[in-house]
């Protein structure tokens, strides 16, 4: 018997959390269930571009840590 | 996650022996998404970039001394200290006393909303802006778990663990901060089409 999914089962889906079991049963639901292939359609689209989020530091920030970092001897080299 | 030619785990070898070239290349591939988690977190960019450099010089300190042990895993390690950090940072200032309107609200959240200044009008303008936004403004329980799964990597088994609730609370926290984004960018392109198209 095909058990009953959740979106939280479909959010562990997206984010490949669930079991081969698990996997089958959601697939086979979400071509049956347009609530919750819109669920995972939309969810989809805000995870990437949230992943896709990249903000920067300014552009002296390598130099200030690399100098730290030339700066500062290795422990077990001396 | 992106797959390089040579390694993380490489690199730090690399770095261990004495090669300041090759953390040259892990200070450039992952400043960004440290960056990104830290100012999610603390909401402003001059203390992220100080909690930033504080990470790097914990890493590099860590590394050079040579107690640095992590299988091979730099950048989960990395944003570990980054994101520690500004959890540290985030609990002090909710410590500060905040002057409280009448109806409960912060009176800096309310000058803020009511009088944007020409950055903030500049910087609002720009959709990753807003999408940072978005997510800062999120309760804080579902930014962390968003923060945590997006940025950190981390399974929501380990988050659960990490924050002390059950899988089904991350899981369902997850799925608020996803349709709380997905709802405030509708409502953007919303305003943004009334602006573009006024009756």
């Amino acid at each position: 018997m095909t058990k009953t999914i959740t979106r939280d089962d479909v959010l562990k889906y997206i984010y490949k959390e669930t079991s081969k079991e698990d996997t089958i049963d959601i697939e086979k639901q979400l071509a049956m269930n347009s609530s919750l292939m819109d669920f995972y359609n939309q969810s989809i689209e805000t995870i990437k571009r949230i992943q896709a989020l990249q903000l920067e530091p300014s552009d002296n920030f390598n130099e200030k840590i690399l100098d730290y970092s030339g700066s500062l001897k290795f422990e077990h080299i001396s | 996650m992106k797959k390089y030619k040579v390694s993380d785990s490489d690199l730090v070898s690399l770095y261990i022996n004495g090669n300041e070239e090759a953390f040259k290349e892990l200070l450039i591939r992952h400043k960004n998404r440290v960056f990104t988690t830290i100012h999610l977190i603390v909401k402003d960019r001059y203390l992220a970039e100080d909690l930033l450099q504080e990470t790097f010089i914990k890493a590099v300190t860590t590394i050079k001394s040579g107690r640095y042990n992590d299988e091979g895993k730099f950048l989960p390690w990395i944003l570990r200290i980054g994101h520690n950090l500004a959890i540290d940072t985030f609990r002090r200032s909710k410590r500060y006393p905040t002057v409280l309107m009448e109806d409960g609200s912060n009176l800096f959240e309310n000058l803020e909303f009511a009088e944007p200044t020409i950055e903030d009008r500049q910087v609002m303008n720009d959709s990753v802006n807003k999408l940072k936004h978005h997510i800062q403004e999120l309760p804080d329980s579902q930014k962390q778990v968003l923060i945590m799964r997006s940025y950190l990597d981390m399974s929501f088994k380990e988050i659960a663990d990490e924050t002390g609730v059950s899988i089904n609370t991350a899981l369902g926290r997850m799925r608020y901060a996803l349709i709380n984004l997905k709802k405030k960018m509708q409502e953007n392109s919303l305003a943004y089409d009334k602006n573009n198209y006024p009756r």
